[in-house]
Order: structure tokens, then sequence, then C-alpha cells
């Protein structure tokens, strides 16, 4: 009986068998196919071949011959890549280029496909084309399609840096539409005219808003911004006051000092070692004493950037102080890196 | 019906349907994991590693490098981390009571002076000897500590770190020049949820390896290395890929894996207790973030990122086969409660069952599934043709899943150049369902019986060293695990 039961399953494990047979035998004439018609290497020789065409069009205003269209997308792609590297007439005539060569349009085209993948991989040559007409779709593309393809416009509109796209960067930062790594990289691109708008997000309700808003504008602003973000010291969120102490540190905001005196005693680690480490950077000698004590007595984070912010204003008393034996092993540490640095190597 | 015709048709029922349930699941992954790569294949040109590299933002990492009798290829593995593109990191090598000339190699290479470093102390390891700093590279630390096994290594250089992230390399890997910034990636886009993020091993033996560089890849003349080859593709691009796009990745290769460094030190650091501590940490970290609700991702990134060497004797991937079982089987024992529990999701309900029973059992039914349905056969409870069509299913299922690997790397990464040696692994691939599936299905079920004895270590592996060659030592080896079906 038992037998009859296990012969049951005879002919579906037969046609199981012959269909894996058939898909490994096509999935082998596939990679036979493919190995005998691969570009790969052609790709690569057509690449070295119009870079020369490439660099004319780049830098001598030149047109380049007729090409095949399989050589012309390649230029193009060769293109998009110098492009993004590039600044001012250079940038300004490749996006030319791809305007009067239908390079942008049909990239525009593509923003409506229905593969997500190609509707990101066009809003992302997009930015690269440098071409200031493709900002409105771009920024309707961060406000409507999928994550994938918001974090490719958010990072083309950050290189475009046009003010319609700047604005709806600092909107989607807002909103969160798109991780803030990926919308805070497009800020960076931006350069300094993004701060302006983002400025207003350090009153934003959300304190991981507040915190970027504060991180951007350390990286992008000037002295002029070290009001705006001393007031966020005393923030209801710890990462929002130690995002706004380090930025304060690298704007190197002496008029700060005070503010980030007093967050050495803040109860959170991370504000500590955040107002420590903006200290050594603004360098204001008197903050000496304070530090050392905080790179004496405080928890490991704190007193680290404690230590190597003493290091940072003197380096010559940060080592007589690592002498003195209740110092504690950071400052220690600290100088004896500061010792090795120096020696000969 | 007799007791032995009873236990011969329950064990080959069994049989029957372990290969009935793992035929679908094994294509479904297959079908899955390969959507997923040609998508981050459409996606590589917009991952934009040259911003990342550029960018303020990008988070610093603390590479780990634990070591234990590591001198055939220490020198070659710290060359290529160092020389890595990435814009903040530090190297820590942690010399694990090394017995050989491990230290000599790194101090006279990287010219090591005495150092501090101050430890955390959130981690317990043994204790530390003495601390090194190179003057030949700026980053590089060098961690003296007593034996205490890979994970205790781990921890130290955990407690040592000063980034926010660490990244655990093991000492004979060679790192790809972008690998820091493919991993990261996920954690730049996506800071706050992403917490762990692992990347493609490849084989490094037969590759030609200059300065801490793969300069060509090729196919090791070694058959048994080419076989690893092929197990590689298959476990990386469709297991790894496959569990990543389910949101259920149980392994981040102990080779290369990118952690947030305040959640190891919350979950405890590395557990000391098992061989498999790679698997372990994934599945603490799982544990952790889930009973706290907290919406986390673990990811894999599909790309090759780190090359290994893989053992080229029968006896060395023996032990370490048995070794990774042994570890997968303490894994998932210790933490049994979470397997079929709904509250750990898919990972609880989907992700751990099958590790239970294709991973953790499979090796046994696999080895004696033939025997009993030849035994059953014999017995005059099978017909012939059932024999033959059961033996010809799981030969071509086998056969067919190494080729849809094979094919995904043609049309991903395309790592093998050489029409010479694709047309080799093609051969391999066919070749392996005859005889070296069965071995290495053998060679697991024996770690069931060290798991029944409590054994403990690591066991040895000999040496080569990769890169410049260097000489063959003996040695406990700290490796990375992986895992056989998916």
């Amino acid at each position: 009986m038992l037998a009859t039961v296990v012969e049951l399953p005879l002919r579906m494990l037969q046609v199981t068998s012959f269909l894996l047979a058939v898909a490994s035998l096509f999935l082998l004439a596939v990679l036979v196919i493919r190995r005998l018609t691969s570009s790969g290497r052609d790709h690569e020789s057509a690449e070295k071949r119009l870079t020369p065409t490439a660099m004319a069009i780049a830098f001598e205003d030149g047109e380049g011959p007729a090409l095949s269209a399989r050589d012309a997308a390649i230029l193009a792609t060769l293109l998009s890549r110098f492009a993004a590297r590039l600044q001012g007439g250079s940038r300004e005539r490749l996006g030319e280029y791809f305007e009067s060569h239908g390079h942008l349009h049909a990239e525009v085209e593509k923003l409506s496909d229905r593969r997500a993948w190609r509707r990101a991989t066009a809003a992302y040559l997009l930015g690269d084309m440098g071409s200031s007409k493709a900002a409105p779709v771009l920024v309707a593309a961060l406000q409507r399609d999928v994550p994938e393809v918001r974090s490719a416009a958010a990072r083309s509109l950050g290189q475009l840096g046009t003010p319609e796209a700047l604005e709806a960067l600092v909107a989607a930062l807002a909103a969160r539409r798109v991780p803030t790594g990926v919308i805070g990289q497009a800020l960076i691109a931006v350069g300094p005219g993004a701060v302006k708008p983002v400025l207003p997000l350090l009153g934003d309700p959300e304190p991981e808003v507040r915190a970027t808003a504060a991180e951007l504008i350390g990286l992008l602003g000037d002295a002029g911004d070290a009001e705006r973000l001393g007031a966020r010291l005393e923030d209801s969120s710890g990462s929002v006051r130690r995002q706004a102490a380090i930025a304060l540190g690298r704007l190197g905001a002496g008029s700060a000092v005070e503010g980030l005196k007093d967050a050495l005693a803040d109860p959170a680690p991370g504000v500590r070692e955040g107002a420590a480490e903006a200290l050594g950077s603004i360098g204001d000698p008197l903050a000496f004493p304070l530090l050392l004590d905080v790179a004496s007595r405080d928890s490991f984070a704190p007193a680290r950037a404690a230590a190597r912010s003493l290091a940072q204003i003197d380096p010559a008393r940060a080592e007589a102080a690592a002498r003195d034996p209740g110092a504690g092993p950071h400052v220690v540490e600290v100088a004896d890196a500061a010792a090795v640095d120096l020696a000969p190597a | 019906m007799s007791t032995v015709e009873l236990l011969l048709s329950v064990v080959g029922v069994v049989t029957f349907v372990y290969f009935a349930c793992l035929t679908p699941l094994s294509l479904f992954f297959t079908v899955v994991a390969w959507r997923a790569v040609i998508r981050s294949m459409h996606a590589q040109p917009h991952a934009a590693m040259d911003d990342a590299f550029a960018s303020p933002l990008t988070p610093g990492i603390s590479v780990l490098v634990p070591a234990y009798n590591e001198e055939a290829g220490i020198v070659e593995g710290v060359r290529s981390l160092v020389a890595v593109r990435y814009p903040r990191f530090e190297v820590i090598v942690v010399n694990d009571g090394s017995t050989d000339a491990t230290l000599a190699r790194l101090r006279e290479e990287f010219d090591l002076v005495p150092a501090h470093r101050t430890l955390r102390g959130k981690l317990a390891s043994k204790p530390v000897r003495g601390v090194y700093r190179s003057r030949r590279s700026r980053d590089l630390y060098v961690i003296d500590k007593q034996n205490g096994g890979k994970s205790d290594a781990l921890n130290a250089g955990v407690d040592a770190a000063h980034y926010p992230y660490v990244c655990a390399v093991d000492a004979d890997s060679v790192i790809e020049g972008d690998a820091l910034l493919r991993v990261a990636k996920p954690i730049l886009d996506d800071p706050h949820r992403v917490v762990a993020t692992g990347g493609t091993v490849r084989i490094a033996n037969g590759c030609r390896i200059d300065h801490g560089r793969v300069v060509t890849q090729g196919l090791s003349k070694n058959r048994l290395v080419v076989l690893q080859v092929i197990e590689y593709f298959r476990i990386f691009l469709v297991g790894r890929v496959g569990w990543s796009v389910l949101k259920s990745l149980l392994i981040i290769s102990g080779a290369f894996g990118l952690f947030r460094r305040s959640l190891i030190e919350e979950v405890g650091g590395y557990s000391t207790e098992t061989v498999g501590e790679d698997m372990e940490l994934i599945l603490r970290l799982h544990r952790h973030l889930h009973e706290r609700d907290q919406e986390y991702r673990i990811e894999f990134v599909a790309e090759p990122v780190c090359w290994t060497e893989a053992p080229e004797d029968l006896r060395s991937l023996a032990r370490q086969r048995r070794r990774w079982q042994r570890g997968l089987g303490e894994s998932l024992w210790r933490h049994r409660r979470l397997i079929g529990n709904r509250r750990y999701g898919s990972l609880g309900f989907v992700a751990l069952p099958f590790f239970v029973v294709f991973e953790f059992l499979g090796p046994a039914i696999e080895v004696a599934g033939p025997f009993v349905m030849i035994a059953w056969y014999l017995a005059g409870g099978l017909s012939l043709e059932y024999m033959i069509a059961f033996f010809v299913l799981s030969l071509l299922l086998g056969v067919l899943l190494s080729v849809a690997a094979l094919v995904l790397d043609e049309f991903s990464f395309r790592r093998y150049k050489r029409g010479r040696d694709v047309g080799r692994l093609v051969a391999y691939a066919v070749f392996e369902t005859f005889g070296y599936r069965q071995l290495v299905a053998f060679w697991r079920t024996l770690a069931y019986l060290d798991l029944a004895r409590g054994k403990k270590g690591w066991g040895r592996q000999r040496r080569h060293g990769i890169g410049d060659t260097g000489p063959a030592t003996d040695g406990e080896r700290h490796s990375a695990a992986i895992q056989g079906v998916l």
C-alpha cells in the first residue's frame, strides 16, 4: 500500500527533473551566447577611442564627428561622467551639448518609465548633465516617486543647485522624504547658498531635522550663523545640542565659547564630547583648564575629545599635563601620539 | 510490514518531502536574488561612490583585524587595508597571542613603535600586553593581547575602536579598494535604520595579488578550490542576497562585516562561547532590536568586497566545514526561543525554521537519503524508476542552482574574464553534484558528534598565505563562517 503512495509522485519527479534539465540547458546556452557576443571588452575600447572626442567637446567647444548610435550613447555616458566633475564654462558647454543632441530630452522621457531603476538612473544622469532645464522634472520626482528615485533626484538637484532645486531639497529635508544622509549630501553639493533656507529648520518640531540643519550649517555656514546655532545648545534634544556644539566648533565661533564651556557639564555624554571637540577647534587657551578637567575625569568619549582638544590648543602644554599622574589615560595617549607623529620615521 | 520496512518508508518519505520543499524554495531564492542583483547592477551608476568618498557626512570606520598565527598572510592583508579608499578610518590589528612571527612581521613591515591606547572598558577581553602604532601608516594600530580566541580578539578591538562603526575583517583576506565605501553606502543613505552591512566574499586562491591588491582574477588550478568558488557563488550571490531581500539575513561573514559599534557594545560584544560568532552576533542583534521594537535594517551588498584564502586540501576543508556546521548548531541552539516565534516576524517564522531544516538537519538527510532509497529499493518497497527519478532530480537541482549562480555572476560582476575559467566553472558545476556535495554534507554531519560531545575551539588548518608567497604554516585559524545550501 505504502509503495503505491510513494509511486504516486513518480510522474511529478519525472516532470520536475525534465523541467530542471531544460532550465539548466537554457541557462548554459545563455551563458555561452553571452560570452561569445559579450561587448565588455568592445565597450572598454570604444570608451578609450571616444575619450579624446569627449575632451574636445568639454574643453574646446568641439562638435565631434558623426557617430553610430552605440558610440553616441557611450560618448554621452563619458560626457556625463566628465560633467559631474566639472564647473563653470565646460559644464555649461556640456549641458548645451546634451540639450542639443537630444540626450536631455531622452532622459526626461525615461523619468516616466514604468521600471523604477530606469527612472532612478535617468534622475541620476540628469544631475550629471548639468542642465537646469531638468530641475522641474526632478523636483516632481523628488515629491512623488518611490524612495530609490527620490534619492537619485535629490542628489541631482544638489548638483544643479538652482533656486528651485534648493527650495525643493529643503522642503524634502523638512518633510523627511529622503534619508537625511542623502539630502544632507545634496545640500552640501549646493554649497554655502544652502545655509539661508536651512536656517529656519533649526526651529523645526522634529529633532532629527533640527540636528541635520545644525550639522549642515556647521559645514556650510560662517561665523555669522553662530548666534542662531548657539541658541540650539539649549535644545531639548541631546542630538541637536551635540550637532550644534560640533557645528559651532567647525565655524570657529569665538562668541560661542562660554556656551560651549557650559555644555561641558551637559548631562548627555555626546553633547559633552561635541563641546570638547568644538573648544579644541576654536582653540581658546582659556578653555584649557576646563578641558583638562574633562579629559581627566569624564567618561570615555568626552574625555577623549577633550584630550585631543588640549593637544590642538597647546601641544606643549598638553605634553606637560600628561606627565602629571592624575592627568588620566586620554591625555597620556594624545601626548604620546603627538610624539610619534613628530619623531622621524 | 516489518519494523525495518516501516523505518525505511518513514525516512524515505521524509527525504522525499525534504526535496519536494527544497526544490521550489531554492528556485524561489534564485529568482529573488537574480532580481535583486540585477537591480543593484542598475543602481550602481547612481551609487555615487565618489560623492560618498568626498562627503563630510561619511561616518568613520575602525577596521578590526583579529590575528592568530597569521604570519603567512598578515602583511599582505594589512597592506590592502591601509590602502583602502575611504575618507576616515583606522586599522586595528589584534594579535591574539600568536605563537608564530605575526607580530614580528608587522613590526618589521610597518615600523611599529609602542603607543598608548585607552580601552573603553565596555567589553571584557583577555589582558592586553602592549599597544603599537605604525610610523609608516598613521592610522594603523596593533594591540598585542593574550590568546582568547577570535571573539575575544574582536571584543578587544571593538573596545579600542575610536570610530562609530567597526568593520571586522579576517587577517588572511584581501580587501577591494572600494570595499568600505560599498558597505558603508547603505549606512550613509539611511544612518538611523541600517545597523550592519556585509558584502560578498570571494576566493583569492588563483588570483594574482600585489601589494594588497587583487591584480588579476584567475581560477586556481586546485580542483578543490574551484569547487569552493562555485559554492561561494551560490552562497553569496543567491543565498545572502535572497535572505537580505526577505529582511532576514542571518549571517554576515566574519571575513567582512560592518557594524554600528554602540550596538555591539549594547548586546555585550562577540560571544566567546561559539565558533560561529558571526552568525551568533547577527542573531543577537536581530533579537535585541526586535525585542525593543526598533526599526532597523541589516543589509547585504552583492558586490565583491573581499578575497579570502580557501583550504586547498581535503583535511583542512573537512575541518572547516565541520566547524562551520558546529557554529551553526551552537547559534541555533542558543537562540532556539526565536525559532517559529511569530514575535520575531519573518526571522522567527521563515528564516530560522529554514536554517534548522535545510542548513542544520539537511546534510543528514542528504547523506542518509540515497542509502535509504537504495535499501528501500532492495527491500522491494520502491521501484527502480522511482529511485532513478529521485536521484536524477536531486542531481539536476544541484546543477541548475550552480549554473544559475554562474550565469548571474556573468550578467552582473563578471569577475572571471577568461573564457577558459568560465568553461572550467561550468564543468565543475556539473561535476560537483557527483560526489563533492555529498562529501561536504558528510563532513557537516560529523559536526553533530562535536556538538554532542560539546567540543570547543577552532581546529587547525594548513596556511599558505595569499599574494607574495609566504611560508606555509600550521595553526589554529580565525576564519569566515559561511554556510551551505543557501
